[in-house]
């Protein structure tokens, strides 16, 4: 985050309840939000209204369990109570405003999009450039690392069409899987994609947890391939990865013992370097390099891996009653929308970018400078919203986000009038 | 193709499977000799209408039992699942399951140790019997059902293996099972396309050399299913993936046959569990006999917790005794886990679970487990008041079995900590001597624990051998100053016991060899 940011946290709050307010009932794409957790289902669809949200709202208090019958009932609570934090969480077998009543044979979760949630926190001993929950353009290239090489595995291995992916308003990045059959996958399986996925190990800080064998399994191969386009730059430039001697110390621990490295990191080029030696090794041919030559064939895929591989918190991903912040929801602390990413977007974007990401009390601004007259309609709410959504700076974010509902829909027509195809067939009546 | 019916001669009521498309594939013309092969049932068939007698239904179920009993010993022997040991311990595994069961089997000899002429179809009729009766004894609870279905599948794996190639592709193409559905076979062009990958993708951390598989590739058949279906093999980034499709040689081809026999099962399991519940009036001598099983599946386990729950419990435990205790009684994982909560104040999620039955295990009450954890997270960390009341009062509760639908949990046996999922970027549950590296084992037992370098040597060529459980029995004797103390440690909550017992001087006669 930039001091100009922190500058204005203290000189007025992110989030004020006025704020929100203005927010939900002007503002917040209800209408395609709930058309989106329906999944092209009618209104009063088992789909929506055996969703679990959970509304954190003023001074901390957390309210799991809430559930809605359709879109108006949904809209209505929101303005009502108008939440510093929106969750989502899985779809029940029954209502979850009911869950109390029920046992769990009777209430337990049938439905979830398979989600993936990525914290820059996880990456502090790989980036020097910020902490914690700071971020900046340098360290986002981790998440833009994570959610190029996330992705495509979705796409192209698990052949997932629909994933939306989420600027969580402050350090970190979700993505959705809306597609029916990643909805209704079990557990057990979730668990296997996450594993699937990782590559950097338990073990602790201290030691080298990334081991890798050639050749690389075909999606290893491509996460190699789209890092390896920004490592260089990326490590050495805007990290500067060897850049005193405690980063070199923490880049040891990945390094066989070798004495030629108290050269190496004498030189100003030291990666290039580094990799020159790491080659030279790998070429040679003598038979007392035997073992060393094994050490050093995965060496620089490893450090690469180590420093730049996504790191996912896999237990959001395994189960399916995890709550995950929504879409369009509020960052508490600094008032950032919770964004869409459009797909084609997830190799540059950067929120740290000026103006990249549509801040509360921007937005609440520029609908209140609207001339009067949008509020004086009174031909349906939801009318006016649109209008006043469509004009702040939210409106490319929401189209992106309409889109993503719109291909989810009609692909789901699809499979329906497919499936009627294949009966009408089946009972001979064409 | 009809086998079913001449094979078993039962009628079918199997919830209703659609009928297999019969896809183009080159498979259809193998012939099945289904009165001569050492086949394996689908067990999709409900035995109806069969006249047994009393005598002969007791001695099937007992042999299944004793069965599914020995694979579950000779696995907590070798702390090992045929799923997941290597190929050299596979074999280790067969021999000690054969020469454990050799001469104590009748009615189901064949089914270890398989004759050259095959089963005959009174033999198959037996084996669909006593899977049955097995299956009506262990579905009520959902702990039964989980320990039927572990060892049914790891008893299917061993059968499955022996079979030769061509048998085990019969199998999968036997038209009376739903599970030709569930596949296509890679056509030669395909696999041509996709060479590179499919090579790239069998080499699992370095085991199988690259120009070997090159070789062998020609012959390799290839299946294409759902990934879902291999969950396994997924796990393991074992198998080329492509637009959500798994591509499965007929060398890991088990893992997709044993999914779909799990998912059958456990999904029949859970509709008879209902049909259980609700067959009040079923005959008694039956119902005696069905006990019996129960019985005798519990009995000489020592993983059962009731041993360590209620009656063998003696001190009490207040949470201000755990420092101590933990120094003393707690193995590894347990002390390791007490450590990072006194530290940071905090644990997460999977930690805590595990921590928190153990700590409920050795008979720390609710109320003092709360304190233990409001100490920790409120007093000595940063967590606020009522964030500890939203989120983790309940969860303590449930633990305790107080909160939610009111079971008591059991605390996590040394298999389950081994084979769940290790640990991720800072958390600090699992097995040390399974998920940690050796560099940070050696370390820690060294430099925090203060163990001497000859045990530290011990244990870590225990861990590189996977004996895991041995390590942490060597860890045991160190601690408490014995030799050979001839306990196998299966349980943190046993290696708390036996350590109470060695330093309180309290011994109780314990039998520990299980019998059937
Ligand atoms: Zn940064």
């Amino acid at each position: 985050m930039s001091n100009e940011e922190k500058q204005q946290d203290t000189q007025e709050a992110p989030v004020t309840p006025w704020n929100l307010a203005i927010y939900y009932r002007r503002i917040f794409p209800s209408h395609i939000y709930c058309k989106w957790l329906a999944y092209g289902e009618p209104a009063a669809c088992p789909q929506f209204s055996q969703r679990e949200f959970s509304f954190t709202l003023e001074n901390d208090v957390y309210r799991r369990y809430l559930s809605f019958s359709n879109h108006i009932e949904f809209e209505k609570e929101l303005i009502k109570m108008c939440p510093e934090k929106i969750d989502i969480g899985a779809v029940y077998s029954a209502k979850p405003k009911d869950h109390k009543m029920l046992s769990t044979a009777q209430f337990y979760p049938i439905e979830r999009e398979l989600v993936f949630d990525i914290d820059m926190t996880d990456y502090d001993d790989v980036r020097f450039c910020c902490r914690g929950a700071d971020i900046c353009s340098k360290c986002w290239t981790l998440m833009r690392f994570a959610m190029q090489i996330i992705d495509r595995v979705l796409h192209e291995d698990f052949g997932f069409e629909h994933r939306l992916w989420i600027y969580s308003g402050r350090r970190g990045v979700h993505c959705w899987v809306s597609d029916q059959t990643a909805r209704e996958l079990q557990s057990s399986t979730r668990q296997a994609i996450v594993e699937h996925i990782t590559v950097i190990n338990a073990g602790k800080d201290s030691s080298k947890r990334v081991t890798l064998y050639t050749p690389l399994h075909p999606s290893l191969q491509h996460a190699r391939e789209i890092i390896l386009t920004e490592f260089d730059g990326y490590a050495c430039l805007e990290q500067d990865f060897l850049g005193d001697d405690q980063r070199i110390e923490r880049f040891l621990r990945l390094v066989p013992d070798d004495n030629i490295l108290f050269y190496i990191f004498k030189l100003t080029e030291r990666w290039a370097a580094f990799k020159q030696h790491t080659d030279g090794m790998i070429n040679s041919v003598t038979a007392t390099n035997k073992f060393r030559k094994a050490a050093y064939t995965t060496l620089i895929d490893e450090i690469m891996f180590e420093y730049c591989y996504p790191r996912l918190d896999a237990n959001v991903t395994k189960g399916m009653n995890h709550l995950l912040k929504s879409p369009f929801s509020i960052h508490p602390k600094t008032g950032r929308v919770s964004i869409p990413i459009a797909s084609d977007a997830l190799p540059y974007f950067d929120p740290c970018k000026e103006g990249s990401v549509p801040k509360l009390s921007e937005l609440c601004q520029q609908v209140e400078q609207l001339p009067k007259q949008n509020e004086d309609i009174e031909n349906g709410k939801t009318n006016i919203k649109q209008k006043d959504f469509n004009q702040t700076a939210l409106k490319p974010f929401i189209d992106i986000f309409s889109r993503f509902v719109q291909r989810s829909q009609t692909s789901k027509q699809d499979e329906t009038l497919a499936k009627s195809d294949f009966n009408t067939m089946l009972s001979g009546e064409i | 193709m009809e086998y079913r019916t001449t094979r078993f001669s039962l009628p079918t009521s199997s919830p209703s499977l659609k009928k297999p498309i019969i896809n183009s594939s080159n498979l259809t013309s193998l012939s099945i000799n289904s009165f001569n092969s050492s086949y394996i049932p689908y067990y999709d068939t409900y035995p109806e209408n069969l006249t047994i007698s009393l005598e002969l239904f007791q001695s099937l179920s007992i042999e299944r039992l004793k069965i599914l009993k020995t694979i579950e010993q000779v696995l907590t022997r070798l702390n090992t699942t045929l799923s997941t040991a290597p190929t050299n311990k596979k074999d280790e595994i067969e021999k000690l399951l054969r020469k454990e069961l050799k001469d104590k089997l009748n009615y189901l000899k064949f089914m270890i140790f398989p004759s050259f002429t095959g089963a005959s179809s009174a033999d198959l009729q037996n084996d669909i019997i006593s899977h049955y009766i097995l299956r009506l004894a262990f579905c009520p609870t959902e702990e039964e059902r989980r320990w039927f279905i572990t060892y049914e599948l790891e008893l299917f794996r061993y059968r499955f293996q022996v079979l030769t190639k061509s048998e085990q592709l019969n199998y999968l193409n036997d038209s009376s099972s739903n599970i030709k559905q569930f596949y296509e076979l890679v056509t030669d062009e395909e696999k041509k396309h996709y060479k590179d990958s499919l090579i790239s993708s069998m080499i699992i951390k370095g085991l199988v050399n690259t120009t070997t598989i090159a070789k062998s590739f020609e012959t390799i058949t290839y299946f294409r299913v759902r990934f879902q279906h291999v969950p396994d093999l997924v796990r393991k980034r074992s198998c080329f993936l492509a637009h959500g499709y798994a591509y499965v040689s007929d060398n890991d081809i088990i893992s997709f046959v044993l999914q779909h026999f799990r998912m059958n099962i456990s999904y029949q399991m859970t509709c008879s569990s209902k049909k259980y519940e609700s067959m009040q009036q079923i005959d008694t001598r039956i119902e005696l006999i069905l006990k019996m099983l129960r019985k005798k599946r519990i009995h000489g386990t020592h993983t059962t917790m009731t041993a360590f729950n209620e009656t063998e419990q003696t001190e009490t435990i207040t949470f201000e005794m755990l420092n101590g205790l933990s120094k003393r009684s707690f193995p590894l994982c347990m002390r390791y886990l007490h450590e990072q909560m006194i530290q940071q104040h905090h644990l997460k999620h999977l930690g805590r679970l595990q921590y928190r039955l153990f700590l409920k295990g050795i008979g720390l009450s609710l109320d003092e487990c709360m304190k233990f954890f409001r100490h920790e997270f409120v007093t000595n960390g940063s967590m606020n008041p009522a964030q500890f009341e939203r989120e983790h009062v309940y969860n303590i509760r449930h633990a305790y079995g107080q909160e939610g639908k009111h079971t008591s949990y059991t605390p996590y046996s040394c298999m389950k900590i081994i084979q769940d999922p290790p640990p991720g970027v800072n958390e600090h549950h699992g097995c040390p001597y399974k998920h940690w590296d050796s560099a940070t084992l050696k370390h820690r037992l060294a430099k925090d624990y203060d163990i001497n370098e000859e045990t530290i040597n011990d244990i870590l060529d225990k861990t590189k051998q996977h004996h895991y459980q041995i390590a942490c029995q060597i860890y045991f004797e160190y601690q408490h100053k014995v030799k050979n103390y001839g306990v196998g440690i299966n349980h943190p909550n046993q290696y708390f016991h036996e350590s109470r017992k060695l330093l309180t001087g309290a011994t109780t006669n314990q039998n520990n060899t299980p019998q059937i």
